[in-house]
């Protein structure tokens, strides 16, 4: 935007003081100039990777040796022969939803809580609410493996606190998955809020009063205006945990991704294949697969968007 | 294993931060270099960049050898155990950026002789002049199978040995003495049996983990998943079997906690196993883990027969444009004495036999496990590893093995089922 309006600015006034052609031709390359840096790194660290992650798809190749051309036999081992790749889309969706949706309703709850009049000190609240989402997320995983242990794990002591058996954590399908949504929801609820915080905003006060001259109470006015209203604001905040939800790594790497590889998700097999059996081919090929699979869950996204929307 | 991660993470940026420091003063170094490989020792500076994972513990004499030869400097960088090695193999693979020294453990090893093109040939250097003070079977690990080529000089070895609780096994009412424990535990079958009578008595558990005892006892043979000629054995290996077997039978007196985890140091610490299969280095762990547990411990001979667990390389990577040097250096520092110092400092047990009968290694003893005569029994189980054979895919099948047994423990799949899935796994990852 800065650049954009400099541009603009600098543009009108040379033109109208000297005839000139040139300097105006200056600006304009000077205005790319100024754009170019991020175009120069996306090109050197976006588009020339793409491509050849899809050229080194077919091969076959462990980085220090040769490549072989193996055309689509990667994709083909991929579809036809690889449990644990379609182990890990179902354990990257199941651990998704177990976040996504207990998230959302727990940041609309305390944005509607965070825009009441009565609260006092609301810009720490605010502050207080966020500050997860701006902790480094190895200081999070490190903490909440640590609180998760199965035998001096603090959630299991509380667990037996209330005569429960101790759950393993690490050792468990369910286990698992929750406590690593436990890591992602505790990370961006804060950062959900907000952007509630920011619709509820844009809701005028009146309704509420009119309703409450109506004799509604809080929790029909949340019901009847705030979550008609937030549409709009809900719907941007699922796309945006559907696309950060498809690539969960460093929580499920960093607390352990479980013997029965419960813990593997989509982008942390990925990882695996490329470095800790460098076979880097096939984990292009499943680089590929990822990004059309989250394309395709984006497009559905969007079409059930447009449907609400209408 | 949990701060291998935590550092992991920690350390990606520093370290691609790193590698672009590594590069740039590559370009410098490489323009001094070019004179100094002729005459290393005679007084040109030389800096020498070392790759390193923590715990080495090879601090004291580096900083020794620098003091000897002033115009050395040493310049150590360590980094976490996995992520050390995925560094040196993205550097190698780009090029650039590689040290003039670097560090491989024995679970690479394998993978990176297939690519000795990207390694000096230390034989070139004199590498054969010292071949005679190191353990047979450890030169051989560092060398290609028709002995033409050297990839490191070995660092320490880890003969396994056994850490056991005096006072649980004393409750128990089982014997105490090392001896007598390494003769009643003599088979693995009898260390079931007696890890079973701790249970009854204490309610405590005989050892960590499932997966654990499954390494120890496939690491007693000769060998694993593959036999001499590189055919895939895991189904017929008689050894794999015999630790498969063992590792399910003893499901029982497993307290499901991983190695190097939070969890483990407090375990340890409260003693909720009886014994700690104790490679040298696993010494400091214990030490750090549960200082409060001084004296409690004894050490003896593990069951059946030693293995190796762990050990490493000193390698120079063909980038190197100081390998002389380099060389010059990693041969003192892997020397017999050296090796000898650090293992008075931490622990590592050194892989030069000739120390072995060393006055101040037999003597070595650590009042925190009791016995007076640590170093001559850990000496007597160095003695006792042999020569096992591995394969570049050694590392991946390793995870899958112990992934497979830990299945077991936790409950999420039967022996069989687990035992179904590690093969068909091993498999589709071996004929990739």
């Amino acid at each position: 935007m800065a650049t954009k309006s400099a541009l603009e600015t600098s543009t009108t006034k040379p033109v109208s003081v000297t005839k000139k052609k040139n300097p105006k031709l200056f600006d304009q390359l000077a205005g790319y100039a100024f754009i170019s840096p991020f175009f120069i790194i996306f090109a050197i660290f976006g588009v020339y990777p793409l491509f050849f992650t899809a050229y080194l798809s077919l091969h076959r190749w462990d980085i220090l040796g040769e490549k072989v051309f193996i055309g689509f036999d990667n994709y083909i081992a991929l579809f036809t022969n690889d449990p644990l790749f379609w182990k890990a889309v179902g354990n990257t969706f199941s651990i998704w939803f177990i976040s996504t949706v207990p998230q959302l309703m727990l940041a609309l709850v305390l944005a509607f809580l965070l825009n009441q009049a009565f609260l006092k000190g609301k810009g720490l609240f605010r502050l207080a609410v966020f500050m997860p989402n701006i902790t480094s997320v190895v200081a999070v995983a490190i903490i909440f493996s640590a609180m998760f242990g199965t035998n001096y794990g603090v959630i299991n002591y509380v667990v037996t606190l209330f005569g429960f058996d101790p759950i393993n954590w690490s050792g468990s399908y369910l286990g698992t998955h929750v406590a690593i949504s436990a890591m992602v929801m505790w990370r961006w609820v804060g950062y959900n809020t907000i952007i509630y915080l920011a619709g509820l905003q844009g809701i005028s006060k009146d309704m509420y009063e009119a309703a409450t001259i109506d004799g509604a109470n809080k929790t029909q006015q949340f019901f009847f205006i705030t979550i008609p209203l937030m549409k709009p604001i809900i719907l941007f905040t699922v796309i945006l945990s559907t696309i950060g939800g498809m690539q969960i790594f460093a929580e499920p790497f960093l607390f352990g991704r479980g013997a029965s590889n419960q813990g593997l998700t989509m982008t942390l097999y990925l990882y695996e294949e490329a470095f800790t059996r460098f076979a880097f081919g096939y984990a292009s090929a499943i680089a590929w697969v990822l990004f059309l699979i989250i394309i395709i869950f984006s497009l559905i996204n969007l079409f059930i968007t447009q449907r609400i929307k209408s | 294993m949990l701060f291998k991660r935590i550092a992991y993470v920690a350390s990606t940026l520093a370290l691609s931060l790193g590698l672009i420091a590594c590069s740039s003063s590559n370009e410098s170094g490489g323009t001094e270099s070019t004179t100094d490989s002729s005459n290393a020792s005679s007084g040109e500076n030389v800096e020498l960049t070392m790759w390193a994972f923590p715990g080495m513990g090879l601090d004291e004499q580096i900083k020794k050898y620098q003091e000897e030869n002033p115009n050395v400097t040493i310049k150590l960088q360590e980094t976490p155990y996995g992520d050390h090695h995925q560094n040196l193999v993205t550097a190698l693979a780009s090029g650039s950026g590689a040290p003039d020294v670097a560090v491989i453990e024995s679970e690479y090893i394998e993978r990176l002789k297939e690519n000795q093109n990207q390694f000096h040939n230390l034989k070139d250097y004199g590498a054969d002049d010292i071949a005679g003070d190191y353990l047979e079977w450890r030169w051989r690990e560092a060398s290609s199978i028709d002995g033409s080529f050297v990839l490191g000089i070995p660092t320490d070895v880890g003969p396994m040995a056994m850490a056991y609780r005096v006072d649980i096994f004393e409750e128990t009412g089982l014997p105490t003495d090392p001896d007598e424990v390494s003769e009643a535990l003599g088979t693995w079958e009898e260390y079931i049996e007696a890890g079973r009578q701790i249970k009854e008595a204490t309610g405590g558990y005989m050892f960590n983990f499932a997966s654990d005892m499954f390494r120890v006892v496939r690491d007693q043979g000769q060998e694993q998943y593959f036999d001499m000629e590189g055919n895939f054995i895991l189904e017929e290996s008689e050894q794999i079997k015999r630790a498969w077997d063992l590792a399910v039978e003893a499901q029982d007196i497993s307290a499901n906690i991983e190695r190097e985890s939070t969890e483990w140091g407090a375990a340890v610490a409260r003693g909720d196993f009886a014994t700690v299969f104790l490679p040298p280095w696993m010494l400091q762990q214990i030490k750090d883990n549960a200082p409060e547990t001084e004296g409690l411990w004894n050490v003896t001979q593990i069951p059946e027969a030693s293995g190796n667990w762990g050990g490493s390389l000193l390698s120079i990577p063909a980038q190197s444009k100081n390998a002389e040097s380099a060389y010059e250096f990693i041969a003192w520092l892997n020397a017999p004495q050296q090796q000898l110092e650090i293992f008075k400092e931490r622990g590592n047990f050194p892989s030069t036999p000739s120390v072995y009968d060393n006055e101040e290694l037999q003597s070595f003893s650590d009042p925190f496990f009791t016995r007076d005569d640590l170093g001559s029994m850990l000496a007597e189980a160095a003695g006792r590893v042999e020569y096992v054979y591995r394969s570049p895919e050694t590392r991946a099948l390793n995870i899958i093995m112990r992934d497979a047994v830990a299945s077991i423990e936790d409950g999420t799949a039967t022996a069989e089922q687990a035992w179904n899935t590690a093969v068909e796994e091993a498999k589709r990852q071996i004929s990739r």
